[in-house]
């Protein structure tokens, strides 16, 4: 009988090993430690210039058309863009201190379409340079770790859930877009942990919007307390309230309202303040977890009543390869001097399908069909919008 | 229509330069509100700091990629446990000391997203807590009870690879740690697939853990599995 060199190798493993478990008390391993490493922070080096330097691209192209549009126009609507983000975290040895993020975007636009897909689209030129975020963040500048961090620069809101979500390539977005005419703006923030059970975030925004207006506006006072993570992990749960006041620019506020226009002298400086509560509740299944969301905001532009709502259900599949959603979302406004009351009320759904759906949005890579029914709008013609998407984010 | 395939072609050739830029991710796996809960874990931490880990930035990445998979023990998955995929390393310090690394990774459960984070000693790699973060499980609550995490307490990655060896050769041996880790009771039987999905997860981190911070100290542990598991395999 031939016995090949590999079992005889084998052989003499499998008699290593017993012996080793005969002489170890039956344990194989009994030779083999954990070495024990220094525990110094003097044997860490202080990271390099390049460690924690994430750069990420992004392509985003949408098209869509109305149907009632179409008919008239022919034509429909192209949204392109391509770009990038660049983060980075500044440490020392033993603490992060700080990090910075940057997002920008080429776009070109053709046939803009008043759909809530696109809010940046209804003023934007053919070719635009967007800047999405421009922020740095400066970590427990005092007290308990987690109490008191600041952050500044260009970026959401504290309005909300929209700065605890990432709308960036969505086609549904959350309301401070149709709250305050924009989702982000320019601002200081000081943030942290509130109580055992409470975030908060308070600060002062420019109210310039995305193109940085400043008209002699005073700005904006905005403060949030929030649920804080713990309950969406343990619970699925996130909400909040939010108040802001003060002045933004809003040119398109002050079209819509005789009131306001009377009010400003057609300046584009509004008088502004806003209440907002909002909710939104993860529930588990076994074919994915379903997300409910509500936001409301009331308050006032100059002397103009305006309310906000918003309703969204979401649902993924396990997998993390198909979504679909659905929304909802209202804005009245009494726009007063004898005219009627502004409305703009629309329904969209939209199904997804991932090529890539990293869980901390590292890698994202989708494509997108929708619907919006534009069920009421005030001033223009309601149309419905099918639309597709195709995103990138890598 | 000429003039707008032309700019359309702009928009598609810029994308197109801006397509070779370094390809790096953003990250994972993190903690959401990483100083509140460091320092629950660690409450005599005064300062902590995150570093980030990507495979494809080690000089062998798509190797350590590759023995990742061989130590997981199967087939990664491509949404969840891409090789871009970036982690989170935080280390807690009292002062110049380090009390300890904290990690997570995520794994798909049943019903969606298990992120399973430990801490462990910077000294010895046993883990010190465990806990989930996200756990979109419909035996979630079970899951998570004090009871459930507090088992993995005391493990290491070591454990794991002698769960191999005394799984193939001494099933049952009362040295097999791993073996001894039980299903919460009240877990309802369709979400036993993420009580799977968690052993599977905590391991992974484990190994990703070995790479990050312990130089691999643990991987004569896996050659002497893999070694008695082949000689097993052998036998007549």
């Amino acid at each position: 009988m031939e016995v090949s060199s590999n079992s005889v190798r084998l052989g003499v493993i499998w008699f290593s090993l017993c012996s080793l478990a005969a002489a170890a008390g039956n344990d194989p391993f009994a030779d083999l430690s954990v070495a024990p490493s220094s525990t110094n922070a003097a044997a860490l080096a202080e990271p390099d210039w390049a460690d924690n330097l994430l750069l990420r691209k992004e392509v985003y192209l949408l098209f869509a058309a109305g149907r009632d549009d179409l008919d008239e126009t022919q034509g429909s609507l192209s949204r392109l863009s391509a770009g990038f983000e660049v983060q980075k975290r500044f440490a020392t040895a033993t603490r992060t201190v700080a990090s910075a993020d940057y997002q920008g975007r080429v776009v070109y636009r053709d046939h803009v379409l008043d759909t809530s897909a696109d809010p940046m689209g209804h003023d934007a030129a053919q070719w635009e340079y967007e800047t999405h975020n421009a922020y740095v963040d400066i970590y427990n500048i005092f007290g308990e770790p987690g109490r008191f961090n600041l952050r500044c620069g260009y970026f959401y809101q504290p309005f909300g859930l929209n700065q605890q979500t990432d709308t960036h390539g969505t086609l549904l977005q959350l309301s401070n877009d149709r709250v305050f005419g924009y989702e982000r703006d320019w601002q200081t923030a000081v943030y942290g942990t509130l109580t055992e059970a409470l975030d908060y975030s308070v600060g002062y925004l420019f109210g310039a919007g995305p193109d940085f207006d400043m008209e002699g506006q005073a700005g904006m006072g905005v403060a949030r307390v929030a649920l804080n993570n713990d309950w969406l992990f343990k619970h699925g749960l996130e909400g909040g309230v939010s108040f802001a006041a003060g002045e933004r620019v809003d040119e398109d506020a002050v079209m819509r309202s005789r009131s306001v226009e009377r009010d400003t002298r057609g300046d584009p400086v509004v008088g502004t303040w806003r209440v907002g509560a909002d909710v939104r509740k993860r529930i588990d299944s076994d074919v994915g977890p379903f997300t409910l969301t509500t936001e409301v905001a009331a308050g006032e532009d100059e002397d103009d009543a305006v309310l906000s709502g918003l309703a969204q259900a979401d649902w993924l599949h396990p997998s993390r390869r198909w979504g679909a959603a659905t929304q909802y979302q209202h804005v009245w406004q009494d726009v007063g001097a004898g005219a009627d009351d502004y409305t703009d009320a629309r329904a969209s759904g939209v199904v997804t399908y991932y090529f890539r759906n990293d869980v901390g949005n590292a890698n994202l890579h989708w494509i997108a069909l929708a619907v919006e029914r534009q069920v009421r709008q005030s001033d223009g013609p309601e149309d419905t919008l099918l639309m597709l998407q195709y995103y990138r984010y890598w | 229509m000429k003039a707008q395939i032309q700019r359309v072609m702009c928009a598609a050739l810029a994308a197109l330069a801006l397509a070779p830029m370094a390809s790096d991710a953003a990250v994972g796996c993190t903690l959401s509100n990483p100083a509140r809960d460091l320092k629950s874990l660690f409450p005599e931490m005064t300062s902590y700091r995150e570093d980030v880990k990507e495979l494809p930035k080690f000089p062998q990445g798509r190797e350590l990629y590759e023995a990742l998979k061989k130590r997981v023990g199967g087939d990664l998955d491509p949404v969840y446990e891409a090789f871009d995929t970036p982690y989170t390393l935080y280390s807690v310090f009292k002062g110049e000391e380090r009390l300890g690394y904290v990690h997570g990774v995520n794994v798909p459960g049943r019903g969606g997203v298990i992120q399973v984070f430990v801490s462990a000693d910077p000294a010895t790699a046993v883990i010190s807590r465990f806990f989930f973060q996200r756990l979109e499980s419909p035996g979630g609550t079970a899951l998570r009870a004090k009871e459930t995490r507090e088992q993995f307490a005391g493990l290491s990655l070591a454990d794991f690879y002698r769960h191999d060896y005394y799984a193939a050769v001494e099933p049952g041996s009362a040295s097999d740690k791993v073996a001894q880790l039980k299903p919460p009771a009240a877990l309802p039987e369709e979400a036993r697939p993420d009580w799977d999905a968690t052993l599977r997860g905590l391991r992974k981190n484990l190994i990703l853990l070995d790479i990050f911070a312990f130089d691999r100290r643990h991987e004569p542990f896996y050659k002497r599995a893999e070694e008695a598991r082949q000689a097993k395999g052998s036998k007549p």
